[in-house]
């Protein structure tokens, strides 16, 4: 099913907390609405399930407008947070609510709960009540009492951030796969970039209730288009460094305190604006052994697999990842590279960019 | 020496227990005791002169009175109706005034708890007209009129219903959002989901308020006002049986008194008794289970 959202605004008591939303989600497509708490992104979703209605714009199924559609006509199957089992029931009942509501005969629902407990692996606990499972297991049982009534398009709202670590690696990887094979339309909500990274065709990065930005993992990741989509995806978060631009003959330099840094063609900033952040993440600043600039390791993060190493240049921390076994630390004086081809500009007042 | 502090803060515990629930039961043994005897000394029986013996079965006599049967089943009628009425009605304000936004909402909260804080006697001349109005009207008035079980019913169910609706109110305040919600997309309507997703979340709440108005009701706290509206002794509740039976002219018996007072009680201990558990329930909360 196609979703499109057509400038939706939502206020609570004259508190905008969705601002003119404008996107569009493409038939089968997975799509993640990321973004920091109270964002909006929950309000969003719960719009779209039909729960809240939309203060302003309209939200389109298939170039139907639903805004007056009840939640129960909206063939959408949803994963709540804290899972939203009906504790009074067993498995069994839970996952065959949404059919019982829908009067099909008893015999047909026993096949479709049957058949949904052994793709989620729940057929041992089915006469169990919610309670007694553990916390993948509800995961799972809610996730089928999405799926049993074949919705056309499933909602996730943070629906992994109640499982420890591991347990989240898994479910990830099942859901992302369940989606693929079912081609469902699916918007997921998270706070967690990994997540959204990991598993959505696109991302929506929403702030304050506004969207920021739209796009496949790739694109925010390798060009964010605006400060707040830079700083928010990526691990370790990006370096953003106050510079002044500079222009001498041919070449475009940033300034950073005393240093002058050469910007390449390609990451040349399209206009100049009075205040500017230079972006590079950690990944692109480098120990270098000759060149490079003289700065002083502040902190080191031991990741297992690599260390972040933050170190103190010109007044402003910058943070670089280097293989484990450094020798370094904390006050030793290193030598430090900017690998500038990989360089983003963003005004500082508005947040955007200049590449 | 600690274990010696324990042992007296252990028995000092006990004694002060025991103290302050002497004279309760106390006044339960007398109670028993004097439902079978011709009369008391303190707590023992004694017969005409003064000594241990005069038991007897005398003071049972009323239960072969058709009378009591018929206010038996008056009180029945009348509990059960104030406890249906009060849990339908509380149960469905309560969930309205939790779950739904509507103009008036904040104002009728106030009111509520402004009511329950109202005494009832102040309105009782007030009833006695708008029931004799009901009385006026065709078919209802013979079902909810004035001296109709009906109506006392529900001028005692009006009255409890404050309390109801406050007390429902929290329940449903308890149950979390996205229950309802995942109800709602699962494909129910509020309605539906209100019978089948929220209402099963709150049942420790529903069987309290259940017990609580059908106590009230069969009890000696309505008597205000089925003895102030309805003047057939054969439509009377057993409190106000018991009433007349003190307040006739001839010597009260009192070993009788005593013993239709603890036939009132039977009900309402085995109704405790078979629901202690889920009483107790109420205070871990409704949504057991819920993760």
């Amino acid at each position: 099913m196609r979703v499109r959202l057509n400038n939706v605004s939502k206020n609570f008591d004259g508190t905008m907390v969705v601002k003119n939303l404008n996107l569009n989600i493409e038939d089968g497509e997975f799509m993640a609405l990321l973004g920091p708490s109270g964002c909006g992104k929950t309000t969003t979703l719960l719009m779209i399930a039909g729960i809240y209605r939309p203060s302003e714009g309209t939200i389109e199924f298939d170039g139907r407008i639903v805004n007056r559609v009840p939640a129960k006509d909206r063939h959408l199957g949803m994963v709540f947070q804290s899972y939203a089992l009906y504790p009074h029931m067993t498995v069994y009942e839970n996952l065959a609510f949404p059919l019982t509501i829908q009067r099909k005969p008893k015999t047909e629902i026993r096949r479709e709960v049957i058949q949904m407990a052994e793709m989620l692996g729940l057929t041992e606990v089915l006469d169990r009540k919610p309670g007694m499972l553990s916390g993948g297991q509800q995961q799972r049982v809610a996730l089928g009492r999405a799926l049993i009534k074949k919705p056309r398009l499933l909602l996730f709202d943070e629906p992994l951030s109640n499982l420890d670590a591991r347990l989240r690696v898994t479910m990830r990887a099942e859901i992302k796969r369940l989606q693929k094979e079912l081609s469902i339309t699916t918007i997921y909500v998270t706070h967690d970039q990994t997540e959204a990274l990991t598993m959505a065709d696109r991302i929506a990065v929403m702030r304050d209730g506004a969207l920021e930005a739209v796009g496949p993992a790739e694109m925010l990741y390798e060009r964010p288009p605006t400060l707040f989509t830079a700083e928010f995806i990526g691990h370790p978060p990006m370096n953003l460094l106050d510079v002044a631009l500079e222009e001498r003959g041919e070449e475009v330099y940033a300034r950073l305190g005393a240093l002058l840094l050469k910007i390449p063609r390609s990451r040349t900033p399209r206009r100049f604006a009075s205040r500017v952040k230079m972006g590079i993440r950690p990944q692109h600043v480098t120990l270098a052994r000759q060149g490079g600039y003289p700065a002083k390791v502040y902190l080191i993060e031991p990741q297992g697999n690599q260390d972040v190493i933050i170190c103190d240049i010109e007044g402003a921390h910058v943070s670089l990842v280097a293989a484990p076994h450094h020798n370094l630390t904390m006050g030793d004086m290193v030598n430090i590279a900017f690998h500038m081809e990989n360089a983003h500009f963003y005004e500082s007042d508005s947040g955007r960019s200049l590449l | 020496m600690e274990k010696l502090s324990e042992w007296t803060t252990r028995i000092a515990l006990v004694l002060i227990l025991v103290v302050v629930t002497l004279p309760i039961l106390l006044g339960y043994a007398w109670l028993l005791i004097s439902t079978f005897s011709l009369r008391t000394f303190g707590l023992m029986p004694v017969n005409a002169r003064g000594e241990l013996g005069g038991f007897t079965l005398r003071n049972w006599s009323f239960l072969k009175d058709p009378l009591i049967w018929q206010v038996t089943i008056n009180t029945l009628v009348f509990a059960l109706g104030i406890t249906v009425g009060v849990v339908f009605l509380s149960a469905l304000a309560g969930y309205a005034l939790s779950r739904m936004s509507f103009p008036g909402r904040r104002f009728t909260l106030t009111l509520t708890l402004l009511l329950h804080a109202f005494p009832s006697i102040t309105l009782l001349l007030a009833i006695y007209f708008v029931l004799r109005w009901i009385s006026a009207v065709p078919i209802i008035g013979g079902l909810l009129g004035y001296n109709t079980l009906g109506g006392v019913t529900l001028v005692s169910t009006a009255m409890q219903l404050p309390l109801g609706i406050w007390l429902m109110k929290g329940f449903f305040d308890n149950v979390p959002w996205d229950m309802e919600r995942a109800a709602l997309i699962d494909g129910c309507s509020r309605l539906r989901a209100w019978w089948a997703i929220i209402l099963p979340q709150i049942r420790p709440g529903i069987f309290a308020l259940a017990i609580f108005s059908f106590i009230q009701g069969w009890g000696y706290y309505s008597f205000l006002i089925p003895y102030s509206f309805m003047i057939d002794q054969t439509r009377s509740t057993i409190s106000t049986y018991l009433n007349n039976m003190i307040s006739t002219t001839s010597p009260v018996n009192y070993g009788q008194v005593a013993a239709v007072g603890l036939f009132q009680l039977i009900p309402v201990l085995l109704f405790f008794l078979l629901a202690q558990k889920s009483l107790l329930r109420i205070f871990s909360g409704g949504t057991k289970g819920a993760a």
